[in-house]
């Protein structure tokens, strides 16, 4: 890869760092892993992002914040964004930089290498506490569960572990 | 000597000043903490409110989420009344912790609600019968929402300040999503037009009285006030309003939209929106259950917590066990 | 195989498949979105509507591999069909109860629970096959679509269990729904008249292969739940995959396209 190319994907790469989940303010879409591949020919770049799930309304969003954020990146003039499904987007993609930034949310990251079907051990991410009871899977959003702490008796949210099923 | 011995040795003034020492001083309040009964009861009013409107609220939105008009927008308003409900869970989740002293728990926030001693959000009292109304709902009310919301991440509880933190990052995808509704059909066909003016003039005095009335003598109570001394809130209904102002008039102005009040202007001098004020009687009649839906939305509640409830029933033999 | 390289008659079951995975979930995630706000407590709402607003994006990525293979719009596929076209099981676009979700709804927990639980039983079964289609693009969805169905099964399941074991009104109102649900499950079994080229085009499994694992996976459950198994579920009022439907599905398609259809031409 020539110097030159290798400059513009590291420009492009820190304006994706700009670029947030639509719902989560402090989270980029590279914290979360979303970004598969980022590739520069001449002045356009192409970008392919995996949806964290199949039914998301933000990837309309997303699509233009990544447009916008690339705009202002020097000697790109066009940017194509495809979604793609292949790989799958797991939890385990998710940055440790992303899993800090969620627990300041009061969202607990995922465990890492998580088997579906197994439970998984989650804790306050306010106090660190694992004396938690599970109140709901399904959380305010589709890939969040909602929690609660009986030590800080705060509730919280949880990222569902998804992983690959083969 | 323990630190919790001595304080318990205060008698009742000491632990007051302590305590508007302690949120004066920016120190988040927890729910194990000693706080006045006024707090707790101002607390309980205020989220399980904030609550049981995000419930509610669900409701208008909900008449749209079959018959909205592309698969996307299916996807997008399915989203939002879903985070609304997971909002609700969360905040009932605090104010049921606040309740639990007083010996009060789900059942009773509920049975407040059918018997209208809990009150919901003047806006989720009203009529929604077109697809333009659903985009002014996720635009203007989630808009107005955001507004309020964002001056109590700082409140003085930590874990309405918490939850709060989530839910306004989400409010703020749903007004999002209500612009680009409300984009689509003022560049769209002159049909399309007219059902969105139609809807914002719907809606126009209702969004007013989203904020509250300017003082307490519109409505004889002093909620407001209260919660501010105890760093509840930070703003007053009357701040919170003209913000709302200062960031939408321009945007609807722009789109070409006319807001039904031809007195509205900004005025240099005070710096201030000048408005034709709501008629706060009406307000009064409206969250008291006599708005044009208010008894509807509030049957559909009623009708399916007594139709299911043979599944608690069920559900609480087998915790029972 | 890619779209390049499919046969006529291999597209041809390309499409009826594809219509029929997509009107499934189209259909009961709509009946699911009616239940909004009256589901049997909040943390249900919560749940229920996660559940439907998924399958709503299932529909949508089968509407979009359908519109990628040359069938129209999704949106028009979706919105414009006319009632007879729909490839849906006709137990997946019956009502939840008297009443509308607007009026009066008088819906019924019980029959929502079987409903759901028997097709997320099915529905991981058909995934877990199609995981291998020969179609690439309905492979890549399929495994996208499993790691979400997974928390449906897992959450059916558990009510469908809870409610079974529970007290005496609930097990009368759980065994007479499992009545309602087995006179018409049959027709989420079966893979309709173009059955045998969707096999022979390696799209996904036998429908007798996959019948026998349903089958086999409910009879265990209620064997567990103390419950006898009925026998083969039937098909008593048609094959919706022949495009035979109830009135049920009339009005659900004039709902779910009463705005686009005003005007399709215009964005939204
Ligand atoms: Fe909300
Ligand atoms: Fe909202
Ligand atoms: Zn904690």
């Amino acid at each position: 890869m020539s110097e030159l190319k290798s400059s513009m994907i590291d420009s492009v790469m820190d304006a994706l760092g700009d670029v947030k989940d639509p719902e989560i303010a402090s989270v980029s879409i590279l914290d979360l892993g979303m970004v598969h591949e980022v590739d520069v020919t001449d002045d356009k770049v192409r970008i392919s992002v995996l949806p964290t799930f199949s039914g998301c309304p933000a990837l309309h969003i997303i699509e233009r914040d990544i447009k916008k954020a690339i705009e202002n990146v020097e000697g790109i003039t066009s940017a194509e964004v495809k979604f793609v499904f292949t790989p799958s987007w797991t939890t385990d993609r998710i940055t440790p930089e992303g899993r800090e930034s969620l627990k300041e949310f009061g969202i607990s990251p995922p465990p890492a290498n998580h088997v579906m079907g197994e439970p998984w051990e989650i804790d306050c991410p306010y106090c660190g506490s694992t004396y938690v009871t599970m109140e709901n899977i399904f959380g305010p959003t589709a890939c969040r569960s909602i929690l609660y702490c009986k030590s800080c008796k705060n509730p919280f949210e949880a990222m569902k572990p998804v992983a690959d099923m083969g | 000597m323990t630190v919790g011995m001595s304080f318990n040795q205060l008698s009742e003034e000491e632990k007051m000043t302590h305590f508007l020492d302690r949120i004066n001083a920016g120190e988040k309040i927890e729910p194990d903490d000693w706080m006045p009964e006024d707090y707790r009861l101002q607390l309980i009013r205020l989220i399980s409110m904030h609550g049981i409107s995000e419930i509610m609220g669900a409701l208008p939105e909900k008449e749209w989420v079959p018959k909205a008009p592309s698969l996307h927008r299916k996807l997008a308003i399915m989203a939002k009344v879903q985070d609304e409900m997971g909002h609700g869970q969360l905040l009932l989740r605090v104010a049921e912790d606040l309740m639990a002293p007083l010996g009060k728990n789900r059942h009773d926030i509920m049975e407040d609600l059918f018997s209208g001693k809990l009150k919901f959000h003047n806006v989720f009292h009203m009529d929604a019968p077109t697809w333009g109304d659903a985009g002014i709902i996720a635009w203007l009310v989630d808009g107005a929402a955001i507004i309020s919301q964002s001056m109590m991440l700082d409140s003085s509880y930590g874990p309405y300040a918490r939850a709060l933190k989530r839910i306004c990052a989400e409010e703020v995808f749903h007004a999002q999503h209500g612009e680009s509704i409300i984009l689509a059909m003022a560049e769209g066909t002159p049909e399309q037009r007219e059902m969105l003016q139609d809807s914002l003039n719907r809606w126009w005095e209702s969004l007013i009285m989203f904020f509250g009335p300017k003082s307490a003598k519109e409505t004889g109570n002093s909620n407001a006030d209260k919660n501010i001394m105890y760093k509840i809130r930070t703003k007053t209904n009357e701040d919170l309003r003209q913000e709302f102002f200062t960031k939408y008039i321009p945007r609807i102005w722009s789109l070409g939209l006319t807001i039904p009040d031809d007195t509205i202007r900004f005025d240099e001098d005070s710096q201030m929106w000048i408005y034709k004020d709501a008629d706060w009687s009406k307000f009064k009649q409206i969250v008291s259950g006599n708005g044009p839906q208010s008894q509807n939305r509030l049957d559909l509640r009623r009708r399916s917590y007594k139709n299911n409830e043979w599944v608690r029933t069920a559900l609480a033999a087998k915790k029972a066990i | 195989m890619t779209q390049e390289t499919l046969k006529p008659q291999e597209k041809k079951a390309l499409i009826e498949l594809l219509y029929q995975l997509a009107d499934d979930d189209f259909l009961l995630a709509f009946r699911g979105s009616e239940w909004l706000g009256l589901a049997p407590h909040i943390e249900e709402d919560v749940a229920f509507s996660s559940i439907s607003q998924d399958m709503m994006g299932h529909a949508n990525l089968y509407y979009n591999l359908l519109e990628n293979i040359g069938e129209g719009e999704a949106d028009r596929i979706a919105h414009l069909r006319s009632p007879n076209q729909f490839r849906n099981a006709i137990i997946l676009e019956e009502v939840n109860g008297p009443g509308t979700y607007l009026k009066e709804p008088d819906y019924d927990w019980a029959f929502t629970v079987v409903r759901n639980y028997f097709y997320a039983v099915h529905k991981h079964i058909r995934l877990d096959s199609l995981r291998h289609s020969s179609y690439e693009p309905l492979a890549e969805a399929a495994r996208k679509i499993m790691t979400e169905q997974y928390y449906h099964l897992m959450h059916w399941e558990i009510w469908f269990k809870q409610l079974m074991t529970s007290t005496d009104e609930a097990i009368l109102r759980m065994t007479a729904a499992i009545q309602k649900v087995w006179k018409d499950f049959g027709g989420v079994l079966t893979l309709g008249p173009y059955y045998e080229d969707i096999v022979k085009a390696n799209l996904i499994d036998d429908e007798n292969v996959m019948k026998k694992r349903w089958n086999n996976k409910i009879e265990a459950v209620l064997k567990e739940v103390g419950a006898s198994y009925p026998g083969e579920p039937r098909m008593e009022r048609g094959n919706g995959r022949n495009g035979v439907h109830t009135e049920d599905l009339k009005q659900a398609t004039a709902t779910l396209s009463e705005v686009y259809a005003t005007n399709p031409a215009t964005g939204w």
